[in-house]
């Protein structure tokens, strides 16, 4: 993954104009304010396309599918609304509709570079602190797809629960039952590693059926 | 109905979720997309649909081939129907030249002429004919009878 320099096109002046104004200059053929909404939102699809595929080429086929979509339906876009969540959706249907490549399989979501040892912490620290988040990758990836895409959005994209109701076009409370369930489930997961430091599952009020599975 | 569900993670446990959550996606956030808007571009140009004007003359083009292909197939299947329907017709035997007995039946049974005959019109036929006949009904001229003696050895010639 490579690091790269801030796009010239982003700049103050782009920041200052909202979306509802870039997609009207974006409709009068102004390429560079194209190119601002595509900066603007390119990290964001990138890394939930990388969270849900696992698959960095694939994240960045993901990014271009969902900008050039956006190209051809931008005379349809209805500019009150935000531009955000409607990008989000195309990102997330073409996360979950691309099948993964053949022979090629992507164990985790971390791929382990950041648990080098920074100057704050041990190397012990540092082991740990891979080891915890391998682990809540790990975990994360056991979530069902509507489980998942929800807890993603949520902690990985920071969108808040009215955006991702808007993404999966269901309801707020749907959104929040799910990522309480979600979070459920992640908390008797993580309850049965022993070495991460989470209460366990019976002071959770967990169902007999997950207590079930965690004796096991 | 599920009047009682189970109850909300208390807060310590949800702050502790939290705090694990956003570590763990901390290094996916950092993440930057290796892409520009260049590709996006390239992409929407190679799925760019057809212009009205180029729709139109690809479907006149399309249309006038479809036209010839329906043109030569009718032409080929009324050419093998009327082989098999057609009847051959009787000869006409109507004519001098037929009568005169130069035709002949060829495979078909049909009457063809003989091709190196000098009569490969019918009016020369006709008009042949005609002469001979007019020729046939022309009497005799009476012719004088001279008698040649043999002492005279040009006797009677210019």
């Amino acid at each position: 993954m490579t690091r790269q320099p801030r796009p010239k096109g982003d700049g103050p002046e782009a920041e200052l104009r909202g979306d509802r104004e870039l997609v009207h200059a974006a409709r009068a053929g102004d390429a560079i304010a194209f190119d601002n909404l595509f900066y603007r939102y390119r990290d964001g699809i990138y890394r939930l396309g990388v969270a849900i595929t696992k698959d960095p080429s694939a994240a960045e086929e993901i990014v271009v599918d969902t900008f050039a979509r956006a190209h051809r339906a931008i005379e349809r876009l209805e500019p009150d609304d935000s531009l955000r969540p409607w990008l989000y959706r195309v990102a997330v249907n073409l996360s979950y509709n691309r099948r993964p490549r053949k022979g090629v399989t992507f164990s985790s979501l971390d791929d382990g570079t950041e648990d080098l040892a920074t100057e704050a912490e041990t190397p012990s620290e540092a082991a740990e602190r891979g080891e915890r988040r391998r682990v809540v990758l790990e975990c994360v990836d056991t979530l069902g797809p509507k489980h998942k895409v929800v807890v993603v959005l949520h902690y990985l994209n920071g969108l808040n629960l009215a955006e991702i109701a808007e993404v999966v076009e269901v309801p707020v409370g749907t959104v929040k039952s799910r990522l309480h369930y979600a979070l459920r489930k992640l908390r008797v997961q993580l309850s049965a590693h022993p070495g991460l430091d989470f209460e366990p599952a019976a002071l959770l009020g967990a169902t007999g059926e997950q207590m079930k599975r965690q004796v096991r | 109905m599920r009047l009682f569900g189970p109850a909300p993670l208390p807060l310590d446990q949800r702050v502790a979720l939290d705090a694990a959550l956003e570590e763990a996606f901390a290094p996916l956030r950092a993440l930057d997309a290796n892409v520009g808007p260049s590709r996006v571009r390239a992409a929407v140009r190679w799925s760019a649909p057809e212009s009205g004007r180029l729709h139109g003359l690809a479907l006149l083009t399309r249309l006038s081939e479809l036209t010839v292909a329906a043109a030569i197939s009718a032409l080929l299947f009324a050419g093998s129907v009327a082989s098999i329907t057609s009847v051959p017709a009787d000869p006409d035997v109507s004519r001098d030249a037929v009568s005169s007995g130069e035709w002949t039946l060829n495979g078909r049974n049909a009457l063809q002429r003989p091709i190196a005959s000098r009569t490969s019109d019918y009016r020369t036929i006709a008009g042949d004919v005609a002469t001979n006949a007019a020729i046939a009904r022309r009497p005799a001229a009476p012719t004088a009878t001279q008698a040649v003696r043999d002492s005279e050895p040009f006797a009677g010639r210019p």
